[in-house]
Order: C-alpha cells, then sequence, then structure tokens
C-alpha cells in the first residue's frame, strides 16, 4: 500500500535526519555539508576581500607609510592564497556537493562520512592559516611560494611551513570531493538518465572534478619536498646541492595553470544552467559544449610553462605551450557562441541574475582576450610581472567564477531559501559590482602597461602611476561596498523575501522538483528521466514525487536508501546503502589537523601516534557498513528490483579506489618526473656520492610486491569459487609487509641525503614504494578481518577488490621507483 | 554492469589522452635531446634532434588519425555499438585533439629545439 505522502515524508525524515544540537557535529547529508562548505567559503572570501582592501588602501597614493613590507607580503600573499585555496575552490566544491545530487535525481552522494571529513579538513586548515595571520606569522612569499625565496634560507621563519602544511592539509579535501563528485555522477543519477540526457552541469562538474584528481597531486607532492627541504635539509630545490628551483614552478604550475580551469568550469556550467532558464529555450549545442569542456579539460594541462616564459626555457618549448595557451580560447569561444546562441534564438527575459550573466559577459571577454596577449611570448616578456598580468588573472577569475556565481547565487537562493531576493538592493548592487571592478582592474592595464611591477608595497610619485592607482583603489572601495549589499540581500531574502512555492523561475532541472527548502532526502522517490534532464517540467514532477510515485518511494528498516545505475545508459543496477550521521569524520578530521600540527610546531616526536590515531580511526569507518548476508535483488519500486551495492562487482567504493589509485599514480608520476627533471637539468650532477649496492636488493621488494598482487588475487579467486580467501589474504598481507622491510636496506644504504638531490630524490621515492607496500598490507589484512567478521561472500567481495587493487598498485609503483633508484646510482661519482 | 557500456565513456577522452602522450613525448624528447647532445649530430642537412622530433610528430598524428578513423567507423547500431551521443562526441572530440597537435606540436618543424 502507498503511504500518504506525510507520513512519507515523516517516516524518511526520520531516516536521513541529523540529531540536534551537538549532534549537528556529526551531520555527514549533503545539504548541510554543502551549505557549511560554501558559507565558511564566503567568510574566507571576506577574509580575502579585507586583505584586498589594505592591498589598495596601501597603493591608493605613492610612498604610502600605511604597512610596511614585511606586513605587506603577508597580506598580498594571504589574499592569493585565501581567495584560491580557501575561497574558490571549496565554494565549487559546496555549491557541488549541495546541487549535484538534486540535478542527478539522488538522495546524496556517494560517500556522505568522506564529504564531511573533507569540510574538516577544510576548515581546520584554513583555520590554520588564518590564525597564523592574526598572530602575524602568515606565508609572506607570494601564493606560488616560489623557491628559493621560500626556502629555509630566505624565508627561515614558520611562515612558508603555515602554506606548505595548511594547504594540503586543505587539499585533502579537494581530493576527497573530487573522487566523490565524479563517482556521484556516473553512479548515482536518476534512473534513465543515460550521459546524454544529464544535466549539462553535471559534465562540467565531471570533467572539472577530473581535473582536480589529476591537477592537485604535483603541488601537494611539491608542497612534500619543499618542506621537506625545509625540515630535513633535503636539497630538491638547492641549486648548490643537485636541486632546481625551476623545478618547483613547474610542479606548482602544473597544478596552477589548470587551477584557472577548474574554477572556471563551475562558473560555465553555472551559465549553460541558467541561460536557457532566461532564454526560455533549451541549450544550443548540448554535444559541441560536452566535447568543448573535455577539450579544455586537457589542453588547461598543456599551459602550465606559460607563467614561466622568463625563466630562460629554450624556444621550442616556450612554442608548445604559447601555441597551446591561445589555442585553448578555441573551446571556451565555443561555449560563448552556444550560450548568445541560445539567447538570440530563445525570448530573453531579465532578472537579476541575467544582470551578471551579462556582467560574466563583459568581464570575462576582456579577460580572455588579454589571455591570448599574455600567452604570446614577446608580449608576455614585457608584460610579465605588472599590473597587467594582475588585471588579466581579475578578469579571468572574477569575470570567470565570481560573475557566474553571483548569477548562480541569486537563481538558486530561493531553493536554499523558499522565498525570492529583495531586489531593491540587489540591483544597486550590480551596479556597484561591474562599476567598481572595472574602475579598479581596468585602470591596472594601463598602470602595469607603464611599467608597474607587482608586489611592490610602494612606488615614487615620479612614474605617471599616481592617478591610476588612487582610481583603482577607489574602484576597489565601491566594489567591496557592491559585495556588501549582496551579503545584506541575501540576509534581507532570508528573513523579509516573499515565499515562493517550487520552481520560481520556470526552470526545466531536477532541483527544483525537491520542496523548497529541499528535506535531507531531497526527493521522496526518485523519478524515472525519459528526456534532456534539461527539459523536465519540475512543477508537474514534484507532486508526484512526493507521493512516492517512482523510485524507492518508501523507508525500509530506517536505512538511507538511493540508487546506482549503470554508467553510460543510466539503468538502475544496484541499491546503495548509506551511512547515518557520525562524529568519526570530526574525529578524524582533529587527528589529522594532529599531524599537521606536529609537523608545523616540528614536535616531530608526536607525528608517528598521530597518524596512527588517524589510521585506527580509519579503520572504525568500515564497522557496521555492508552487510553479514547476501540478500540478493530488493524491490526498488516501479515494479523493479536491483542488489545492494555491496553485491556488485562495479560498486561505487571499487570505482572510488580506483580514482584515489588514479590521483595517487598522478602525485607518482610527478615524482618520476621531477627525478628525471633534476637528472637532465639541474647543476652539479657530475660529482655526487650515489648509491653503491647490488641491484638484487633492489629486485627483492619488487618480487615480493608482485607476490603480494598475486596472492591478492588468488583470494579472490577462491572466494568466487566459494572458498575460503583468508590464508591466501593472511599471505598476501605478509608477502606486502615483507616487500615494505625489503626496501629498508637500499634506504639505510643510501649516501647523506642532506648532501645532494640525488639521493634525496632516492629517498622520496623508495618512502613512496614503502608507504604503499604498508598500505597494501594494511588493505589486505583489513579485507582479511572483514571476511572473519562475515561481511565477505562470493557476492560481497569488495574488500578483497581493493585489497587487490592496492597490492597491484603497490606492485606497480615499485617497479619504476626502484629502477629509478638505482638509474639514479649510475649519474655521478665519488666527490 | 556491461564492460561494454562502461568503456563507451573512453570514447569522448581516447583523443586527448593520445594528444596528452604526444605532448609529454615531445616535451621530453625536446629535453632528452638537448641534454645529450643530438642537436649536435648532423645528419644531412638537419640534425638528429630534429629528425627524432619530426618522426615523433608525424607519428602521433598518425596514430591520432587511425584513432579517429576507428571510432568514425564504429558500428552506428547493435550490439556493442556504443551509445550515438558518445560515438559522435568522440569523434568530434578526437578531431579537436588531432587539429590540437597539429598546430601545438607544429613548432618541432622549425624552432630552435635547445636554446
Amino acid at each position: 500500500m502507498t503511504p500518504s505522502p506525510i507520513r512519507l515524508h515523516k517516516a524518511l525524515a526520520a531516516d536521513w535526519g541529523t540529531p540536534p544540537g551537538w549532534g549537528r557535529l556529526s551531520a555527514v547529508n549533503h545539504n548541510i555539508v554543502g551549505r557549511r562548505f560554501m558559507v565558511t567559503a564566503l567568510v574566507f572570501f571576506a577574509i580575502g576581500g579585507l586583505l584586498a582592501m589594505l592591498i589598495r588602501a596601501q597603493l591608493a597614493t605613492p610612498e604610502s607609510a600605511f604597512i610596511g613590507p614585511d606586513l605587506y607580503n603577508q597580506i598580498f600573499t594571504m589574499h592569493g592564497t585565501v581567495m584560491m585555496f580557501l575561497f574558490a575552490i571549496p565554494m565549487l566544491e559546496g555549491f557541488g556537493i549541495y546541487m549535484l545530487p538534486k540535478l542527478l535525481g539522488a538522495r546524496d552522494l556517494a560517500f556522505p562520512r568522506i564529504t564531511a571529513y573533507g569540510y574538516w579538513c577544510y576548515l581546520f586548515g584554513g583555520s590554520i592559516l588564518v590564525v597564523a595571520m592574526i598572530v602575524g606569522y602568515a606565508p609572506d612569499s607570494g601564493w606560488f611560494m616560489y623557491t628559493p625565496l621560500s626556502s629555509d634560507t630566505y624565508s627561515p621563519g614558520i611562515n612558508a611551513d603555515v602554506w606548505l602544511l595548511g594547504i594540503t592539509f586543505v587539499e585533502i579535501s579537494a581530493v576527497t570531493a573530487a573522487v566523490e563528485i565524479i563517482v556521484s555522477i556516473l553512479k548515482m543519477r536518476a534512473p534513465g538518465m543515460s550521459l546524454d540526457r544529464m544535466p549539462i552541469f553535471g559534465w562540467y562538474m565531471l570533467v572539472t572534478a577530473g581535473m582536480m584528481v589529476v591537477g592537485f597531486p604535483p603541488l601537494i607532492l611539491g608542497s612534500i619536498l619543499l618542506e621537506l627541504e625545509r625540515a630535513f635539509e633535503l636539497p630538491f630545490f638547492d641549486p648548490e646541492r643537485g636541486g632546481d628551483p625551476l623545478l618547483w614552478q613547474h610542479l606548482f604550475w602544473l597544478f596552477g595553470h589548470p587551477e584557472v580551469y577548474i574554477i572556471f568550469l563551475p562558473g560555465a556550467g553555472v551559465l549553460s544552467t541558467i541561460i536557457p532558464v532566461f532564454a526560455q529555450r533549451p541549450l544550443i549545442g548540448y554535444r559541441a559544449i560536452v566535447v568543448a569542456i573535455v577539450a579544455l579539460g586537457f589542453l588547461s594541462f598543456g599551459l602550465w610553462v606559460h607563467h614561466m616564459y622568463t625563466t630562460g626555457l629554450p624556444h621550442l618549448a616556450l612554442a608548445f605551450f604559447s601555441a597551446a595557451s591561445a589555442l585553448v580560447a578555441v573551446p571556451t569561444a565555443v561555449q560563448i557562441f552556444a550560450w548568445l546562441a541560445t539567447l538570440v534564438h530563445g525570448r530573453p527575459r531579465f532578472d537579476v541574475p541575467m544582470l551578471y550573466v551579462v556582467g560574466f559577459f563583459i568581464v570575462f571577454v576582456i579577460g580572455g582576450l588579454t589571455g591570448v596577449m599574455v600567452a604570446m611570448v614577446p608580449f608576455d616578456s614585457q608584460a610579465h610581472d605588472t599590473h597587467f598580468v594582475v588585471a588579466h588573472l581579475h578578469y579571468v577569475l572574477i569575470g570567470g567564477f565570481v560573475f557566474p556565481m553571483l548569477a548562480g547565487l541569486y537563481y538558486w537562493l530561493p531553493h536554499f531559501t523558499g522565498r525570492l531576493s529583495v531586489h531593491r538592493l540587489s540591483i544597486p548592487a550590480f551596479w556597484m559590482i561591474i562599476i567598481g571592478f572595472n574602475l579598479t582592474f581596468l585602470l591596472m592595464h594601463l598602470t602595469g602597461l607603464m611599467g608597474m611591477p607587482r608586489r611592490i608595497s610602494t612606488y615614487p610619485s615620479n612614474f605617471g602611476w599616481d592617478s591610476l592607482n588612487l582610481l583603482s583603489s577607489v574602484g576597489g572601495f565601491i566594489l567591496t561596498m557592491g559585495f556588501a549589499l549582496v551579503l545584506a540581500d541575501i540576509v534581507l531574502q532570508f528573513r523579509f523575501g516573499r515565499r515562493r512555492p517550487r520552481d520560481p523561475w520556470q526552470a526545466a532541472t531536477l532541483e527544483w522538483a525537491t520542496p523548497i527548502p529541499p528535506p535531507a532526502y531531497n526527493f521522496a522517490a526518485l523519478p524515472t528521466i525519459k528526456t534532456r534532464a534539461d527539459r523536465l517540467a519540475p512543477a508537474e514532477l514534484a507532486p508526484r514525487l512526493a507521493g512516492g510515485a517512482g523510485y524507492l518511494g518508501f523507508a525500509r528498516e530506517n536505512r538511507q536508501e538511493t540508487l546506482g545505475v549503470d554508467m553510460t545508459t543510466g539503468v538502475a543496477e544496484q541499491l546503495i546503502v548509506l551511512p547515518r550521521p557520525s562524529f568519526l569524520p570530526l574525529w578524524t578530521g582533529l587527528a589529522t589537523g594532529l599531524v599537521f600540527l606536529s609537523l608545523l610546531f616540528k614536535v616531530y616526536w608526536a607525528t608517528p601516534p598521530a597518524i596512527l590515531l588517524v589510521i585506527a580511526l580509519f579503520l572504525m569507518w568500515p564497522r557496521g557498513v555492508g552487510s553479514r548476508i547476501d540478500r540478493g535483488p530488493l524491490d526498488i519500486g516501479a515494479g523493479e528490483s536491483a542488489p545492494e551495492d555491496s553485491e556488485v562487482k562495479g560498486n561505487v567504493t571499487y570505482w572510488a579506489n580506483l580514482l584515489a589509485v588514479t590521483c595517487n599514480a598522478t602525485l607518482y608520476g610527478s615524482l618520476l618526473f621531477g627525478a628525471l627533471y633534476l637528472v637532465v637539468v639541474a647543476p652539479a650532477w657530475d660529482v655526487v656520492a650515489v648509491l653503491t649496492m647490488s641491484p638484487f636488493y633492489g629486485a627483492m621488494p619488487v618480487l615480493l610486491a608482485l607476490a603480494g598482487a598475486a596472492l591478492a588475487y588468488r583470494a579472490l579467486v577462491a572466494n568466487g569459487r566459494g572458498n575460503s580467501p583468508s590464508v591466501w589474504l593472511a599471505a598476501a598481507a605478509a608477502t606486502a609487509l615483507l616487500a615494505a622491510l625489503s626496501l629498508l636496506p637500499v634506504v639505510l644504504a643510501l649516501p647523506d641525503v642532506t648532501a645532494h638531490a640525488n639521493p634525496a630524490v632516492s629517498l622520496a621515492l623508495l618512502c613512496y614504494c614503502m608507504i604503499h607496500a604498508g598500505l597494501a598490507t594494511l588493505i589486505s589484512a583489513h579485507a582479511w578481518w572483514r571476511h572473519r567478521q562475515g561481511y565477505v561472500s562470493p557476492r560481497r567481495a569488495t574488500d578483497l577488490r581493493l585489497a587487490l587493487i592496492w597490492q597491484g598498485y603497490s606492485a606497480l609503483v615499485m617497479l619504476p621507483g626502484i629502477a629509478m633508484v638505482f638509474f639514479l646510482a649510475t649519474q655521478g661519482g665519488p666527490p | 554492469m556491461s564492460g561494454v557500456r562502461a568503456r563507451n565513456i573512453w570514447l569522448i577522452l581516447v583523443g586527448y589522452i593520445a594528444w596528452s602522450v604526444l605532448f609529454v613525448g615531445l616535451y621530453a624528447l625536446q629535453a632528452l635531446g638537448c641534454a645529450a647532445g643530438w642537436h649536435q649530430v648532423t645528419v644531412g642537412p638537419t640534425d638528429l634532434h630534429r629528425i627524432l622530433l619530426v618522426a615523433a610528430y608525424f607519428g602521433g598524428l598518425l596514430a591520432l588519425a587511425g584513432v579517429l578513423l576507428v571510432q568514425a567507423r564504429m558500428p552506428t547500431e547493435g550490439y556493442p555499438a556504443p551509445a550515438p551521443f558518445l560515438r559522435r562526441a568522440g569523434v568530434l572530440a578526437t578531431l579537436a585533439a588531432l587539429v590540437s597537435s597539429a598546430l601545438i606540436f607544429a613548432p618541432v618543424l622549425a624552432v630552435s629545439a635547445c636554446r
């Protein structure tokens, strides 16, 4: 019997709810965590904006004594760091976390506790940076932390460590969010939503998250290596000891340039969602846009050297990157023309979101054009490190992210609040922002062309920069007042906005088929999608879903259930049971914070226990997750049945681990690149003490790691045949442990690792291999324990597959790692 | 889940993955050649480094053209035909990757490699 909508709502609300009071800290629901991400990002945006005001106050007049150069260094470093790492990326993550399940027709993301853990890492990591700034120890080497300025010699205090460790802590949230977003988009759409029916925002976030998975690891690696150099004297970036400062620039910009597109693409996704609504016609060029954003995603990884044109690289290298930098404008233009075509062929109606869409067109196109200018080597050589570049990057980032996000804010705010905007404030706010922005940054092109360098704390009054700078500063304050009005508008909307029913914009996407504001479970029943999911009728769909007509239109056994689908066709394949609220993400986040704080304050004795605590807490996460019996296919409504996620081979956990391996492999690939780079490019490699050891010692760990992978495979085969995998798993765990231990003699045989980058890189490679052999041990042992607890059967083999993935990865990294170490041993000779 | 269906997603990615491999390969070849002094080994009117770079360039373009041809000739209906959207988008993406490669890596034909 179908329950009444009210009874269904109460039952689902009880199953999906978050406890009140202190229990709120156990929240894992994407609605709550997504909102927390966005609100926290807005707080950091305000902090970054305040710092920008201090910068503009300082530069308003020549020879200003308002801020001294040391403090100014901290302020501009923190402004860039906060805006890029603590505002833009977390904001897009939070928006994706909040909105994607609703757009895709799911009840939550794939890994709610990981979402919550990511949030705590973001909050704690960001707080480390801000607290350091308040007490006067903020990073001061620029948001890009170039060596040798950020090395121990020139930044001897704790300031640079705050950046390296704080940002790495924050990046945990970026990587976890990226993995979660990819898996959720590919596996957790509404039944029937094939890839070609997916709302275009899903494609944008899929490409963005893919870029994050391979874009962040080079920076994480660079941060680890630089911190190792600063803390333990391993000279990766010291040219006198075989390192190279340019290696840092390569690693940083390998992340840093894709980062620009990581920030832009979600903004473009917002525009592709909003413009058709206000043009009152479907988006033109859906397929072309999908191809364009895939092209953009890849091309953006071929541009990083355009930040390094003046470092003396050969002409051919410059030519590759210059051509790629110019060519990336093409897929961007495809989108802009598609949006314009949609508007031209539609019946556009104007409202507040459209003001910001128009603002985007003006600002971003100017930023794109100056982007093509700085892509050209001769021009960039002139404009490099001047205020022209500052103007360009603000046109691109504010145009490409802030304007679309403001459009999105006004478009989706009724979804958060259930109310409409108070237009009396939103319209003047827009005009103050657009006028203030252009006054600030358009003029900055001129000061840049007149030769004003970036990052100077003051300037003499005889260069003709005075009036332009003063006007820029006035514009900056107008811009800030505009943002303050937006904030006031949001507050007023919560308090005084007119209540509206669902779908106030007559949109055609699924998020408007939820009640507004949405309940924790989003949909009382999941819809069937039979057309492209930006051509739906939410107003008609919503009452049927609220009444339980659709998939999973019931509450069962107090479980949080949603559906998994085939990646391409969207056919319902599995029933995903999500974990309930838990304090574990908070405790694990705090323990992770202890690890970073122990490193920051150089209390190194405390680091191993803190790491063990993190591991112990993570090992508690799977408790109670999964099933001890094979349930077989269960009713999922709509006359269909599907097995539970744990009984399916290609489940979300499996795919998430494959993505984690991809992310990890990118970091390892960057390390191997770094090793080869130093061999080929770095000076002082001909006179260096190297490893003198028989390669036999290197063969042993490789063979053991391969044996571990083979044993994990045997465990999976045995389990599939109905035999116990226990012995195979135990053997696999023991073999992987032996592989890790067998690397110790090689490590101990390395010459002084602080003397030269050669042994230092070898140590980094060996440590990476040891850590991953240890990880393979841990996961195999965990699978063994899960089998003993009854969570593994021939149908429920996820734990065994994870053991195979990580054993296989351990074997895969061992061979090139050891080969590189012994190759490095052939370089140089006795000093 | 059908393995064939899951593989269809790669149709959109394969062209630009090939572009990435070509990018890394050419950039590495440029750096290694300069370090090893291949540009100083005269071969006819040019040098060994240039020959290797140009060979890699045209080899990469040929490989990409081959991928494009395979994708364009994929079955349009019946199992295991990919979804029409993914097939067409895949062809477009690979074509874009081919054009991108031809333009971005064309400097190997003329620009000095080690200065």
